[in-house]
């Protein structure tokens, strides 16, 4: 077997270690890891609490956003009805789809994950406990803030995809849009920054040993979701960005009047807007193929199908946007294009569907509630991916489009393919949160009745979308024969909330919170999260050896206990847990994990205030929060990067692993990354959206004068590429002074903020007005995306003094170091890119 | 670096003709080239898909499990993205 | 069968909707097929015999349902599909009849084109046009996002504004057809209907004759009554050909009287709905852009309803 870092797979036989361990360790283990009580729980940042909230939260709103549902479908029942007025309905179906879609299934697959997926990997928490604590708060404050607007009367009412012109200001004057676009765009920072946790945690803290084909199927789902969100939701953070540029500063970016294009905004949006769906989907396709395999007591058929699926979707589903927009005229071979992939993007989904099949086949399920909820999904979630290809079909998609047909499509994939696992999954996992399990004879109530009630409620609205019902109406007229369909729908709705009542109710009566005395291992499943846990998770890191840990080796729960694995104790008397490289896992380092702290909490109240107070237009107030929003963050990450004297440690049976890395294997690094592939990403986003506008309306476009300027501010930003690389020399070398590679840094800094000024300036003086073209809103926009970077680097760069100051940058090599010039890097070079662009395009001239 | 190209190969060329097709298809809309260009792409990522399908195929007999699981990946995802290939090029093809 | 079957999607009345229709049986007959195999294995691998279950278990049965299968059937679909996609965004020749149809916040502007491309007619909310020949539909948006559908004739197609999309329509006997806007416009959306009324030839060929004649003629009607019209402030909005009335913000009333429907598609048009209309549209179609008139009098009211009746 090779190796992937150079670590011998032979040191794994040492474990399990022959004799167990000290319960003192065990103690010393608790105290480190122990919760704080009363207010200051409001601190913590372990992934046990932290999760729970999230999933509850998430859960949340799923209950509100449902009761929205229920008004709707009451309005619909019968022709005519003034149960809501036109205003109210158009702001409860806008705020049913935002919050089911942005608030609730997207945060509960990372919720899950935030509680699931360490104790899946054995790791003692997540890599970067802090930014959930943060993320978790954000989205905490910014959802209820944001659900709150329907209270006032001030709840988004152009739809949950915001189509301009009707959310520009012309067509929309209130503040109703903007709270979605500021308290949207501010959650979707929160997503960004638990999909980066949950990418470095699945490839950076496995158990040792368990190679990417030994990884339970959810680590794997979860990795394409997070690698997704990445990639997808800058689309939707730039057009957010773009749309509220328009309104506040009336640049004209959707304006066709003034050589803007309504359609940009499409692109934008389903780029992002389809793999939402497949993002919403996938890990819930995870959590059934765990599921299936241990109800039906059997090892999962089809493993590296299913890897292959997944991961199949997730780039194929890229390629299926512009099937939302197959009405809008696109020219034919276009059209064609994503017609065929969304013909593909169905076969992994069957190949999913077929190998969870074959599971159940050769296993034994028995019919208990999970059992019901995964095949109930299945049913649901074919039937839905049927009518997907049905609409998959160009000359269909004609007549079905925005028509209750799809309403149904959308809602047997995300009911079947997202809701009913997640409640198999929270009666399957119950045991290993609450003190008492969920109860069986009710569990089989609450399926039967949300499966007849979904089926009741959306089957008959395929026809009443055939009969000519469009999507996103108040009311109807009588004659058309809708009546009776909308009925039916209306009663199987109430009959779907009726199941879910009762699930809130066996919720109250059995789910008592617990980290110990779990109620256990209720379905028998062979993965690592039902080892014996505390806070600190597991007693000691199990060594890995197969897919089914539990199943293969019946007594490794006893090993663990016992601490006769790595890691049995705290070997720095610090929150610890092990890096391990993405392959093969093989132990790297030790890492130094962070423990309470209340500056992610004040960081996530400020940074929601900021973006809550500019959309009720409360400047002052919100220019405020700026300032202590940066200090909150900044001092959480003061308390970061301090090695601890102990160079080496052992880790366990004498295995000696270092406790600080840098570069390219360090979980910081990857980060890092993370976030420039995110920035990198609404760069080009950017460049598409500034090369669209210019290919549909070209004669609003002036060729720019000045073009010269774009080399001496691309040679600033080459130097300053330069100064970073020097001031990294400096750093490793031994000779150099304390300062001289800060000093490097900040020179780099200054020169990146000149490229920006000379950049802006000499913009400016080609008087192409942002306000009266596509090109002036659309350069400007980019120099201002440029702006919030050179912004990020010039804060950087003083944190960076500061921690040289007090002597907490290492030599030769520091996390902190590292980070600043991997953004500085990035930063320089897309200045670079940017003035290259907006003078030399378009050509000519 | 070599697991990461098995898993990944098939799609990346998925994508890679996926963004180059659009491309061409939104630059020259409704011309005779974008047709034949379309088709070109087409035949070069087949081309490709089967290249790699058989360099992949010669290696299935590697060293050790996760290098021959990954081999295996691959060939399913040269296939997988051969077929979806395929699929969009036939808009140019039926035109 | 009962009431309301076939729905409009699958009782098409012209060949642009006939093919989708076709389109639309097999991909039900597909779904429906697949659907009961997957029925079918979900069965087996529950309550089958071991042995059948053990054959379901294995990669091959995982192969074959998840990919082999698929695979054909979705090419086959596809292929179908991308042809009659291709058919249905033939090239427009240009000598067919065309009508420019302009989505507005929450009603449509109509407008027939000569040979050269220029407005002729103008009129507002109901289409007519003759029977067994096609019709192209120039579709623009005077603000949003709009969408023109007639399910029983054609696919829907965009309203886009700063873009114009050509659709056909077509149908193949004389007959009146319904349609809604099918994107989400803002406030009274829901109530933004449309009617097309096709002709037999030589109707439609008189009908069109008539109307080229009424637009440049002043009408036969009271005198008090286009008085009141101007006076109300209804000429501020609306458009009468012929006479000082020439507002273009709302519809054109020229031939109101021949209109099935009012406001969009929504009321009957008789004096009854008319007056209530002109009296209150607010309370018949909340939002939209007309204000109440509640200071006219029902004499008033009478009066203006008995003017535009006879607007024809």
């Amino acid at each position: 077997m090779t190796s992937e870092t150079g670590f011998d797979p032979k040191l794994f036989d040492r474990f399990p270690t022959p004799d167990p361990r000290p319960q003192s360790e065990v103690d010393e283990l608790e105290r480190i890891w122990a919760a704080p009580r009363g207010w200051r729980m409001l601190t913590i940042v372990n992934n046990n609490y932290v999760g729970l909230w999230y999933v509850a939260t998430a859960f949340l709103f799923f209950l509100l956003a449902g009761i929205l549902a229920l008004a709707i479908r009451a309005q619909l029942s019968l022709p005519l009805l003034g149960i809501l007025p036109q205003e109210t309905y158009n702001q409860f179906f806008t705020m049913h789809g935002t919050v089911m879609m942005f608030l609730f299934a997207v945060p509960i697959m990372e919720a899950i994950g935030v509680m699931l997926l360490p104790q899946l990997l054995a790791a003692r928490d997540l890599p970067f406990p802090r930014l959930s604590a943060y993320a978790f708060w954000a989205y905490f404050i910014g959802g209820l803030c944001f659900f709150a607007s329907i209270f006032v009367g001030l709840a988004p009412n152009g739809g949950w995809f915001m189509y301009p012109p009707l959310t520009s200001t012309t067509y929309s004057p209130g503040i109703n849009a903007d709270f979605w676009l500021l308290g949207i765009g501010f959650i979707e920072i929160s997503a960004i920054a638990g999909a980066i946790e949950i990418l470095v945690g699945i490839l950076k803290t496995r158990a040792p040993g368990m190679t990417l084909v030994r990884m339970p199927l959810f680590a794997w789902a979860m990795l394409v979701f997070a690698g997704m969100i990445l990639i997808a939701f800058p689309a939707v953070i730039l057009a957010t960005l773009l749309l509220e540029l328009e309104r506040a500063l009336n640049w004209p970016f959707f304006d066709a009047a003034r050589g803007g294009d309504p359609m940009l905004w499409q692109h934008l949006f389903w780029f992002f807007g389809h793999p939402e769906v497949y993002i919403i989907f996938l890990p819930a396709a995870g959590l059934v193929s765990m599921m299936v395999a241990s109800l039906a007591k059997t090892e999962l058929v089809g493993y590296q199908l299913i890897v292959l699926a997944l991961l199949a979707t997730g780039f194929i589903s890229f390629g299926v946007w512009a099937h939302h927009m197959f009405t809008t005229g696109m020219p034919t071979l276009s059209v064609g294009f994503f017609s065929a992939a969304s013909m593909a993007v169905s076969m992994p989904a069957g190949i999913q569907v077929f190998s969870w099949i074959a599971t159940l086949s050769i296993g034994k399920p028995t019919f208990n509630t999970p059992t019901l909820f995964v095949i109930g999904g299945l049913v649901t979630f074919v039937i839905g991916g049927l009518t997907g290809v049905m609409v998959a079909m160009v000359p269909f998609d004609w007549q079905a489009h925005d028509t209750h047909f799809i309403v149904a499509h959308l809602h047997y994939v995300l009911i079947g393919g997202a809701v009913f696992p997640v409640f198999a999954a929270f009666y399957y996992w119950f045991g290993m949160t609450s003190r008492r399990p969920l109860s069986e004879r009710l569990g089989k109530w609450v399926f039967w009745l949300m499966f007849a009630g979904m089926h009741i409620t959306f089957l008959p609205m395929h026809l009443t979308g055939l009969m000519g019902m469009p999507r996103r109406v108040y009311t109807y007229l009588p004659g058309l024969n809708w009546e009776w369909t909308n009925l039916l729908s209306t009663a199987g709705a109430f009959i779907l909330g009726g199941g879910v009542l009762l699930f809130l109710i066996d919720l109250a009566r059995n789910f008592r919170f617990t980290v110990e005395d779990d109620a256990g291992n209720t379905y028998g499943g062979g993965t690592l999260e039902w080892l014996p846990t505390g806070l600190y998770s597991t007693r000691s890191i199990p060594v890995v050896r197969s897919r089914s840990p539990l199943w293969d080796n019946p007594g490794l729960c006893k090993e663990v206990e016992e601490g006769r694995h790595f890691l049995p104790y705290s070997a720095t008397g610090l929150r610890e847990t092990l890096i391990t490289s993405p392959i093969r896992a093989e132990p790297q380092y030790l890492q130094i994990m962070m423990g309470p702290s209340v500056w992610p909490l004040l960081g996530a109240v400020f940074t929601a205030g900021f973006f809550l107070l500019l959309t009720v237009q409360a400047y002052v107030p919100a220019v405020a929060c700026l300032p202590l929003a940066t200090f909150s963050i900044l001092r959480w990450l003061w308390d970061t990067d301090r090695p601890v004297p102990q160079k080496q440690v052992d880790v366990g049976s004498g295995i000696m692993l270092p406790t600080y890395v840098t570069g390219p294997s360090a979980h910081g690094w990857w980060a890092t990354i993370c976030v420039l592939v995110v920035a990198g990403m609404i760069f080009a986003m950017a460049v598409f959206g500034y090369l669209f506008v210019y290919g549909i309306h070209p004669t609003y476009w002036t060729v720019p004068t000045e073009r010269w300027w774009a080399y001496p501010i691309a040679a600033a930003y080459a130097v300053a590429a330069a100064l970073v690389v020097l001031g990294r020399r400096l750093l490793v070398r031994a000779g150099s002074t304390n300062w001289s590679p800060t000093v490097a840094i900040l020179l780099a800094c200054a020169v990146i903020a000149g490229g920006l000024a000379t950049d802006w300036f000499s913009w400016r003086a080609q008087a192409i007005d942002p306000e009266l073209t596509a090109q002036g809103a659309f350069s400007h926009a980019m120099l201002a995306l440029q702006g919030q970077l050179v912004a990020v680097v010039v804060l950087m760069g003083g944190y960076l003094a500061a921690r040289t100051a007090r002597g907490l940058v290492t030599r030769p090599c520091n996390t902190t170091f590292d980070v600043v010039s991997l953004f500085l890097l990035y930063t320089a070079a897309q200045g670079a890119a940017t003035a290259l662009l907006l003078r030399f395009f378009p050509a000519g001239g | 670096m070599l697991i990461w190209r098995n898993m990944l190969g098939g799609l990346v060329l998925w994508a890679a003709h996926f963004f180059a097709v659009y491309g061409i298809a939104s630059v020259l809309p409704g011309t005779q080239a974008a047709v034949v260009l379309v088709l070109l792409v087409t035949g070069l990522a087949l081309a490709a898909a089967s290249w790699l399908f058989a360099k992949a195929y010669a290696a299935r007999t590697a060293s050790d499990d996760l290098q021959r699981w990954s081999v295996r990946l691959a060939l399913l995802g040269y296939a997988l993205a051969g077929t979806a290939i395929i699929y969009q090029g036939l808009p140019a093809a039926l035109t | 069968m009962f009431e309301g079957w076939p729905p409009p999607m699958l009782d098409p009345a012209g060949p642009y909707a006939g093919v989708i229709t076709t389109l639309s049986w097999i991909l039900f007959a597909m779904a429906g097929a697949v659907l009961l195999i997957v029925l079918a294995a979900i069965y087996v691998a529950l309550f089958a015999k071991r042995e059948l279950q053990a054959k379901l278990g294995g990669k091959t049965a995982v192969l074959v349902g998840g990919v082999a299968l698929p695979a054909v059937v979705l090419t086959a679909l596809l292929i179908y599909g991308l042809s009659l996609t291709r058919h249905l965004s033939d090239p427009i020749s240009g000598n067919e009849l065309r009508v420019r149809v302009t989505g507005e916040m929450w009603w449509w502007r109509v407008a027939y084109l000569d040979g050269q491309g220029r407005e002729v007619i103008q009129d507002a909310n109901e289409l007519h046009i003759p029977a067994g020949r096609p019709v192209v539909l120039e579709l623009q948006s005077a603000d949003v996002i709009h969408s023109f559908w007639v399910p029983r004739l054609s696919g829907k197609l965009d309203m886009i504004p700063g873009r114009r999309n050509l659709m056909r329509i077509q149908a193949d006997a004389p007959g009146v057809f319904g349609g809604q806007c099918a994107e989400f416009c803002g406030g009274p959306h829901a109530l933004m209907g449309f009617t097309v009324i096709a002709h037999e030839p030589a109707q439609f060929a008189r009908l069109m004759r008539a109307r080229l004649t009424r637009e440049r003629t002043s009408p036969a009607a009271t005198a008090a009554g286009a008085r009141l019209f101007d006076t109300a402030g209804c000429s501020a909005c609306h458009r009468v050909a012929g006479t000082d009335a020439n507002g273009l913000a709302g519809p054109d009333l020229t031939y109101v009287g021949t209109r099935r429907m009012l406001g969009a598609g929504i009321l009957p048009n008789n004096r009854g709905t008319m007056m209530g209309w002109i009296g209150n549209s607010q309370a018949l179609k909340p939002n939209n852009r007309m204000p109440p008139y509640t200071a006219l009098s029902a004499a008033q009211l009478t009066e203006l309803a008995t003017y535009l009746e006879a607007q024809k």
